[in-house]
């Protein structure tokens, strides 16, 4: 028997592969919900936001 | 000892792309949603973060036994930016001049219990990737041992 052959895990992408995906996809998404449930804090003043177009430039 | 190494070797990517996708999906809905703008910090983990996502993936779907060794050298450096900026956001260091353009790295958007900071955050998925995709390479290491 060759020496550099050895058991790998099954190389098809099945219903198994997809269900873990789609487990993943959902495991993040309720992630993001809880995220978005806890309350953010108010923000920082608006003083912090990047202003490339300047008063008077966007009129 | 056989159990891990096939555990790791079968689920390690689909483990490590949870948090990866998470902090993708949670990074968006910050700046996107909730309108927090990333500082300049922000913006480093972002680029160490956003590729894994992909990376993974295509490492999942090509079944590739090398992906802890494109994965780790993002995640290890991201933990680097993650500390760092955690420390500046708790005034543990002083801020670089990088940070004071823009958004300061020390503003701290979120806050839940006093210490879980959005840096924090990323920085947990970064340990978290960083450990499953070391404990996936030592796993595809085993097998190739014992094939020897």
């Amino acid at each position: 028997m060759n020496s550099r052959s050895r058991k790998t895990p099954s190389r098809r992408f099945g219903p198994k592969q997809i269900s873990l995906l789609i487990g993943v996809i959902v495991l993040a998404l309720l992630v993001v919900t809880v995220l978005a449930m806890l309350e953010p804090p108010e923000k920082p003043a608006e003083k912090f936001v990047p202003t490339l177009i300047g008063p008077g430039l966007g009129d | 000892m056989n159990k891990t190494v096939s555990f790791f070797q079968q689920y390690g990517a689909y483990l490590a792309l949870a948090p990866a996708l998470a902090a993708l999906l949670g990074s968006l809905y910050y700046s996107e949603v909730t309108g927090f703008i990333p500082c300049t910090l922000c913006w480093y983990q972002r680029i160490l973060m956003y590729p894994l996502t992909l990376i993974i993936l295509v490492g999942i779907f090509k079944h590739d036994e090398y992906l802890p060794n494109y994965v780790l050298p993002f995640s290890i450096l991201g933990m680097g930016v993650s500390t760092y900026h955690y420390l500046i956001e708790k005034g543990v260091l002083e801020q670089s001049t990088a940070c004071s353009a823009g958004v300061p790295c020390n503003v701290v958007w979120v806050n839940y219990l006093g210490f879980i900071t959005i840096a924090f955050m990323a920085l947990t998925a970064f340990i978290m990737i960083t450990v499953i995709m070391a404990f996936t390479r030592w796993a595809y290491r085993q097998s190739d041992g014992l094939a020897e």
